[in-house]
């Protein structure tokens, strides 16, 4: 092909290339763009201020009575406006109890994505040649972090936050983290929480802090922070297994929420524990008989230890997770068989102040699931326990990708998502 | 219906007047999107981006006029913007499938079209939205200054260099091979 023609038949050239009929997103991009919320025409200064129509018109000269009078109009009219813009922001949900549900995110082959599961439109929010995993909102759906892998260094990770679009990304360590466990949002967003693999408790700020070490030998727990202010954490320690701890924010004053020795019953600690989010109640499972384990709850101050609900037979019921208004508990549930073989059951909700346990949703993995209630407690999502086995170990978790099921809490119905997850998953958070 | 007015009811949170002012133009942002950024999963999260930002901002913009300009000023800094985070990701490209060719003899049409092609992935992100926005958009250079936020003369230049580089390519690539001798004497 000559130059001339080059120049010549590019646009024909280009068109032939590139351009096609409608694209087949069409539908996809149209609705998640109309679901956002317009700008009111008068928050852009454009609209009432004629500033090109200022720049290029005559001077003329007013009455200096007038002027004044305009100016102190102005004024006014822009004190008013900042007001009623301030008003009219969206706003943030508080960091515990209902919320509106936002969206829901999570990593895949090394990419952070957000899916919105009203609609299943699924968009990667982070892409590059970093592999990013392990996604978690914060509180106020504002902020995402991740985890990031060192290229080269294995098992080494970086602490990395974005908006909540995935903009902006920017590290918070300095220095790599050894294989991380868990990560936390304070109830502030204004730093993290994370256990690395030598069971030491790291805080990270987002003001560029230096990262402090809160505890040794210690393992976070998950919503491990209590509500309303998050001014204590939960936690459980690795020279003293069986026992539910608790600190002040800053590390200080310990002290043991329940511990074999002192409990009522010759039980033990037999699985993750969660604040309740009115910050009233902590739920954890237990062994009360050396065979099964029963989710119990005990109040903050570490009185009224009490079993959530007996169902009969041989169970294990471990990983509650609460709903957003406090009264219910999700967890999973193995039930042993005659021949001493323990079977997955759907996810049981219990109601806190007793009641029978309700099975919701199809039968999950072998594993049990991974369950994390909708901000609006409607719903619950649910993925396979496998996801969190291996939290930092693989970009899929050891090649493990699964599809999440959404939970009717009311009818109990299963939705299965079309969207492709490879780690644990988090539900944003919004304001009314 | 006219523009102004599909504007004007979908400033007001009519989705539908919003769906139909952009129909006419999403193959194109799609296209744009896709020669910036030659990924085509990029290109959809540019040109949703877009859409995004054009319904959120709608009621902010003075002349309906200008929509059609301003949706293609949306487009390229969604993806110049995606282009500078995505950093050092390996490209993807997909193509749209070739048609008929424009006459003459179909396989030098195809060919050409495949060198054009290797020629801009050659070029940066920067260098290719000045080509889309004049060739595929067909802006005049001073209204592709003006939507790159760059001078006359930046766009001026690179569009040169861009068109240089492609007949570069395509006066090299379009040489025939040189015969190979290790299979012997031709028969």
């Amino acid at each position: 092909m000559s130059t001339t023609r080059i120049d010549r038949e590019l646009p024909a050239i280009l068109d032939d290339l590139y351009l096609g009929p409608s694209p087949d997103y069409r539908d996809e991009v149209l609705a998640v763009a109309v679901r956002r919320r317009q700008r009111p025409s008068w928050t852009f200064p454009g609209r009432w201020l004629p500033m090109l129509d200022v720049a290029v018109r005559p001077v003329t000269t007013t009455r200096p009575l007038i002027r004044p009078l305009a100016v102190a109009l102005l004024i006014l009219v822009l004190l008013l406006a900042a007001l009623a813009f301030a008003g009219s922001r969206p706003r943030l949900p508080e960091p515990f109890g209902p919320a509106r549900n936002g969206l829901i995110t999570w990593a895949l082959d090394g990419d952070i994505y957000v899916g919105d599961p009203a609609t299943g439109s699924v968009r990667r929010a982070v892409a590059g040649d970093d592999i990013d995993r392990n996604p978690v909102f914060s509180r106020d759906g504002t902020h995402l972090a991740f985890l990031r892998q060192v290229p080269n260094q294995t098992g080494k990770f970086d602490l990395v936050v974005t908006d909540d679009a995935g903009a902006g990304a920017r590290s918070l360590t300095p220095v790599p983290v050894q294989l991380p466990e868990a990560v936390e949002w304070a109830p502030d967003g204004r730093s993290l929480l994370v256990n690395d693999q030598n069971a030491r408790l790291l805080r990270f700020s987002l003001d560029g802090s230096a990262p402090a070490v809160l505890l040794e030998n210690a393992h976070l727990q998950p919503d491990a922070f209590r509500p309303p202010h998050g001014d204590e954490i939960l936690y459980a320690r690795t020279d003293d297994l069986g026992a539910l701890y608790v600190m002040k924010a800053d590390g200080s004053e310990p002290r043991e929420l329940f511990g074999p020795r002192t409990a009522p019953c010759a039980c033990a600690l037999a699985g993750p524990a969660r604040w309740s989010p009115d910050g009233r109640t902590v739920a954890f499972s237990v062994n009360p008989d050396g065979l099964q384990q029963r989710l119990f709850v005990v109040g903050a101050d570490g009185e009224g230890l009490r079993q959530v609900a007996d169902a009969e037979g041989v169970w294990a019921e471990n990983d509650p997770a609460w709903s957003p208004d406090s009264e219910r508990l999700a967890f999973n549930r193995w039930e042993r068989s005659g021949a001493g073989d323990w079977a997955v059951r759907p996810i049981g909700i219990a109601n806190v102040r007793g009641g029978s346990i309700r099975p919701v949703g199809m039968s999950p993995a072998a594993e049990g699931a991974i369950i994390e209630w909708a901000p609006d407690g409607e719903s619950i999502l649910s993925l396979p326990g496998t996801l969190v086995e291996a939290f930092t170990w693989s970009p899929n978790a050891n090649g493990t990708v699964a599809r999440p099921v959404v939970i009717d809490v009311a009818t109990g119905g299963s939705r299965l998502l079309d969207w492709s997850v490879g780690s644990i998953a988090s539900w944003q958070r919004l304001g009314s | 219906m006219a523009q102004r007015a599909l504007v004007e009811r979908a400033s007001r949170g009519d989705h539908d007047a919003f769906a139909r002012l952009v129909d006419p133009s999403l193959a194109r942002l799609d296209a744009v999107a896709r020669l910036i950024l030659r990924d085509a999963e990029l290109a959809r999260d540019a040109v949703q981006e877009t859409l995004i930002r054009a319904w959120r901002d709608l009621p902010g913009l003075r002349d309906p006029d200008r929509f059609e300009a301003w949706l293609q000023r949306l487009v390229t800094n969604a993806c110049l913007d995606l282009a500078r985070r995505r950093r050092r990701r390996p490209m993807e490209v997909e193509l749209t499938t070739i048609h008929s060719p424009h006459g003459g003899d179909p396989t030098g049409a195809l060919a050409d079209r495949e060198l054009v092609d290797a020629a801009l992935r050659r070029l940066d992100p920067g260098h290719r939205a000045v080509v889309a926005l004049h060739y595929l958009f067909g802006m005049p250079l001073p209204a592709v200054a003006a939507t790159l936020g760059i001078p006359l003369g930046t766009a001026k230049s690179r569009l040169h260099h861009a068109l240089a580089a492609m007949r570069v390519s395509v006066t090299a690539d379009s040489q025939p091979a040189p015969a190979s001798t290790s299979r012997g004497a031709a028969t």
